[in-house]
């Protein structure tokens, strides 16, 4: 009775009645089971490898080992270079995607851009579509010293070849740019779903104010854009920590370790059938992805709460 | 304190497209001007011409003399109030009020002497460490309020302020509004779609219609001279009643009810019209008031008690009209009954053009 009172008030609809409990079961059931099996149990079996001697560490019957295997890891020089090597990548990473996605966004979602919009959209969403290893491959040969597309550019307009993957100095800057192309279309998105959220009536009585377009930005549109820049902040945190495919695909870890990120250490050491340790370094890098992602969580949390 | 002029004001999008059709009007020092209209009639658009956030196609906005037409929202010294208040979400009351005073880089004891004083003003000092989210309607629209004063700008804007409050809330700000321009006597354009409030507050209205600018005078113009059609439809509560009319014989004929035309009228006498017959509901009386009013025999077909008063509708001739009644009529639907009607309160209409004729 009160449902049709309030629906008539409402304007003659029903107020939506929640779905009965087996509904709710239905759809989460199937996407529940399958994080359990895919996703929860093989973390879970890895952990567990990280304790056993790598020889038993795929019988049915392992041999223990406690925490030989993490003091193994923390004492290998390569390893302690590669978990150094990941965190300084992963916040140079983290940063270039944030800001490129951040300012591409604000450009599409700006009056500067006004016909070629969805062109711009499309650009820049192609690459995250585009098959990652198939993206990276190209990448390789446009670094490529002897014909890259790259160097004879830079030839034509009468400037120095650029070394790319060749050079210790340069192949992580070179690993970065290949990943940032691939990536930072998902994070413009994001960005302009937030900014499609935004209050354009708060920014107009900022403007009203006396504010400048930096100030209107700084202001009023970035505090507005906070939950897109914990998600993508968060997501690209995890992403970067794990980078291992653009590894594989154009420098298998080189030059001399210089790319050598801790997915693809731990994943030659599993190649060589070192499980356990692999699996210890795994564990290590699970536990830095949790923990930073949740300081993060905390950290924007206690912000929006002031 | 400034003036405010509009020339020869235009704003078309995409070139065809014109939502306002060249309106000229002048805004006095220290006036309250009220921009009246029903939705889409382009008042809020010509408001936000004013305040530089749409830009415009032909004509002058001037500011004090001064051409602001190319001049940037914060360089106009405007401040203006929103309907849904648009405060700054993740600041504090006393930080949204102070924002505009730190962007000009005023002095910090400044900056808290001023929000202070505005505070206090609009009775929200208890409040100024809360952030919008903790504030109900009638106090953000209070600290948009305090937002605009205290910046001291020239001109205040207010787009609707009050649309999203509640009734009683609305009569509660309204009047608080009329006493701050008391108070402050400073420069006030308003848009409004309610007429009441129009009426209530303003020093002088523009009554607008599709672009177009019906009327500016004064609350009582307005409603006793109204100089267009539209103008007598939109003002009052009910609003004016408007019957087709023929002119014949020196008579306003409502088909079958005539009632002497005024000699102003007579010139009209024999044009074929249509014309449009306009008399206000106080206008309908029970009794004879003055010498010249004219008796006209009516029934009643509907009453609508209201406690101060009773609202009766009465069909006079083919016309069907609502009079204001003391409370204490009491007449049943089907009675019949003489009403009076003065000629020199009542007005005429061209139906074609919507013009007052005289």
């Amino acid at each position: 009775m009160s449902a049709t009172v309030a629906g008539q008030v409402g304007g003659g609809l029903l107020p939506p009645q929640p779905p009965p409990i087996g509904v709710f079961w239905l759809f989460v059931l199937p996407f529940a089971a399958l994080t359990a099996v895919f996703g929860i149990w093989p973390i879970l079996l890895s952990i567990e490898v990280s304790f056993t001697a790598s020889a038993s560490a795929l019988q049915p019957s392992p041999q223990w080992v406690g925490l030989a295997n993490y003091a193994a890891i923390l004492a290998d020089p390569v390893f302690i270079a590669s978990l150094g090597r990941t965190l300084v990548y992963t916040a140079l990473a983290v940063v270039s995607t944030i800001a490129l996605a951040l300012l591409y966004a604000l450009l599409l979602d700006s009056a500067l851009i006004g016909r070629g919009r969805t062109l711009f959209k499309v650009a820049i969403f192609l690459p995250v579509v585009t098959p990652d290893i198939a993206g990276y491959v190209v990448w390789r040969w446009l670094y490529d010293q002897s014909f890259g597309a790259l160097n004879v550019a830079l030839a034509a307009i009468g400037l120095p070849a650029f070394p790319g993957l060749a050079s210790v100095d340069t192949a992580i800057f070179a690993v970065l740019v290949a990943e940032l192309w691939h990536h930072v279309g998902f994070y413009v998105v994001i960005f302009l779903a937030n900014l499609a959220l935004c209050d354009r009536g708060i920014a107009e009585a900022a403007e009203i104010d006396g504010a400048d377009a930096w100030q209107k930005f700084w202001h009023v549109v970035l505090p507005q854009l906070r939950p897109a820049l914990l998600v993508n902040t968060v997501y690209a945190l995890i992403q970067y920590l794990k980078t291992f495919t653009v590894v594989a695909v154009m420098t298998k870890g080189g030059p001399n370790d210089a790319t050598n990120f801790v997915s693809y250490y731990a994943y030659q050491l599993f190649d060589q059938g070192r499980y356990g340790e692999a699996t210890a370094m795994a564990s290590i890098l699970f536990a830095i992805v949790i923990v930073l992602a949740l300081a993060m969580m905390r950290l924007q949390q206690g912000r929006g709460a002031r | 304190m400034a003036s405010v002029e509009l020339r020869d004001v235009r704003k078309s999008y995409d070139g065809h497209t014109t939502v306002i059709h060249g309106i000229d009007l002048e805004i006095g020092h220290g006036e309250f001007v009220v921009f009246v209209g029903p939705s889409g009639c382009g008042k809020s658009t010509l408001l936000r011409m004013v305040a530089g956030l749409e830009g415009i196609s032909g004509g002058e906005v001037r500011i004090d003399g001064e051409c602001v037409n190319d001049k940037l929202p914060r360089d106009r010294d405007l401040a203006m109030v929103f309907q849904d208040y648009a405060l700054y979400p993740h600041k504090n009351l006393f930080e949204n009020m102070a924002f505009g005073l730190r962007l000009r880089k005023t002095p910090e004891a400044e900056i808290r002497r001023r929000v202070g004083d505005v505070a206090e003003l609009l009775k929200i000092s208890h409040l100024l460490d809360r952030r919008p989210a903790a504030l109900s309607g009638g106090q953000r629209q209070r600290v948009a309020i305090g937002r605009a004063i205290v910046r001291q700008p020239k001109v205040f804007l207010f787009d609707e302020p009050l649309s999203n409050l509640d009734a009683q809330l609305r009569n509660e700000m309204r009047g608080e509004i009329k006493r701050l321009h008391q108070r402050l006597g400073a420069t006030i354009v308003y848009v409004t779609h309610d007429q009441v409030e129009a009426m209530t507050l303003a020093g002088r209205i523009c009554v607008l219609q599709a672009g177009r600018k019906m009327q500016y005078d004064t609350p009582d113009a307005i409603y006793h001279q109204p100089a267009a059609l539209f103008v007598a439809g939109f003002t009052g509560a009910p609003p004016m009643n408007l019957a087709d009319a023929t002119l014949v014989d020196g008579a306003v004929d409502l088909g079958g009810a005539r009632l002497p035309a005024p000699p102003a009228w007579r010139a009209h006498v024999g044009r074929a019209g249509p014309f449009k017959f306009g008399v206000r509901p106080e206008d309908i009386v029970l009794a004879r008031q003055a010498a010249d009013d004219c008796a006209l025999p009516a029934t009643v077909s509907l009453l609508e008690p209201l406690g101060a008063e009773t609202l009766v509708t009465l069909s006079i001739g083919a016309a069907e009209v609502i009079a204001r009644f003391p409370a204490a009529f009491r007449r049943a639907p089907g009675d019949k009954l003489a009403v009076y009607v003065n000629p020199g309160r009542t007005h005429l209409f061209d139906a074609a053009t919507g013009a007052a004729l005289q």
